[in-house]
């Protein structure tokens, strides 16, 4: 039985399940302290062989798209910054857990990642590579979901497919909350940026986005658009709709979103065969 | 990128990675145009994929794709910015494979 009364601690305790890689937790437990230093963080990384490789498949991968090759950790943390170093380490280390939650969500997540930048960058956003970070991990409350209650989530998932409705109308059914509220709540537990914790909360929501409606609503919307491409799988086989307020506030003209949907398209395929799977 | 394997491959494709044959040699360098000649030639050759411009999506036909996209806006939630996207969509796809 699922015991909702008590879902957010049972939640936020995911990082002490025994299903939770071991570097994920060490990762935690670094990047929680909110006085870490780039270097702190460049040292964890450089002892740890298959996160290094990780970290420099992930930053010559299509979701940030630096020019030239990226060879070395320290290199990549100086590029990137620490808040989107520290994202893109979790999305890199949740990797396994989100394929183990469902199939297709590490594509989508990336998918969404990647067009989010596109959006970003065509609307002459700042902090670009921020945005990107949330779309790798904006539907981490799935992840989270999925790990703690493997057996409904994946129950969810199939009703979602074999009724055509939208997982998250599910999880709410099940769960009383959504993977968006969920997804904030482990935010909030791992000490992520207040800008990413809000756009976990309302993406499916955007109207109610305050202090970062734009980028809330960029990543709403490229969540849409990777789904309308039916780029990876997020759980159903629906396209959400496009919030008209988070449209009118992301002001793409009709000219802009089709250069957007031709954009996708290239960095899409470079995606797809982008896995983190170690070789 | 797409990785199509040689019987596939068709003439207009854009070379993304060289082709190289048995000896290291360059055939075929990155960004060239496939012609009927060159794909002859592949055809001869001892490999079995190229990595060409475009999805997935390209091996698949024009109406298989537009007709994805179709079934997956009927089955969705409709306003007029769901309208606007899934009509830019199709013209994209009509557009790119014309
Ligand atoms: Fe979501
Ligand atoms: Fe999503």
């Amino acid at each position: 039985m699922i015991d909702t009364k008590n879902l957010r601690s049972q939640i936020e305790k995911i990082d002490t399940l025994p299903t939770i890689p071991s570097t994920l937790r060490k990762l935690l437990s670094v990047i929680e302290d909110p006085k870490v230093s780039l270097s702190d963080i460049g040292s964890f990384i450089s002892n740890d062989p298959v996160l290094t490789s990780r970290v420099i498949k992930v930053v010559n991968s299509p979701i940030y798209g630096f020019p030239g090759r990226i060879s070395s950790v320290n290199q990549a943390l100086i590029l990137l910054g620490l808040n989107v170093v520290k994202g893109m380490l979790l999305g890199v280390s949740v990797f396994e857990a989100m394929k183990k939650t469902m199939e297709g969500l590490w594509e989508h997540s990336i998918g969404c990642a990647v067009t989010s930048k596109i959006i970003g960058t065509k609307k002459g956003l700042a902090d670009i590579e921020e945005l990107s970070v949330a779309g790798i991990l904006h539907d981490i409350g799935k992840v989270a979901m999925g790990l703690k209650f493997l057996d409904e989530y994946k129950g969810l998932i199939k009703k979602a497919i074999d009724k055509n409705v939208l997982l998250i109308d599910l999880e709410k059914e099940l769960f009383f909350v959504t993977h968006s509220e969920t997804g904030a709540w482990i935010g909030q537990r791992w000490n992520f940026p207040k800008s990413l914790i809000e756009i976990l909360e309302y993406h499916h929501k955007p109207q109610l986005s305050k202090n970062y409606a734009i980028q809330t609503a960029v990543v709403h919307l490229a969540d849409i658009l990777v789904r309308a491409k039916g780029f990876g799988f997020a759980g159903d086989y629906l396209i959400p709709t496009i919030n008209p307020i988070a449209w009118q506030r992301v002001g793409l003209s009709k000219d802009e979103l089709k250069e957007v949907i031709a954009e996708m398209e290239d960095s899409l395929a470079e995606s797809g065969e982008f896995n983190l799977e170690d070789d | 990128m797409a990785k199509v394997a040689i019987a596939n491959v068709k003439t207009g494709m854009k070379l993304l990675k060289p082709v190289i044959n048995d000896s290291g040699m360059v055939m075929l360098g990155e960004g060239t145009i496939l012609t009927d000649q060159m794909i002859n030639k592949l055809n001869n050759m001892n490999i079995s994929f190229v990595y060409v411009e475009g999805s997935q999506a390209k091996t698949k036909s024009k109406e298989a794709l537009i007709n994805e996209i179709n079934e997956r806006f009927q089955k969705s939630g409709t306003n007029e910015q769901m309208v606007l996207l899934h009509k830019l969509m199709i013209e994209h796809i009509e557009e790119t494979y014309k």
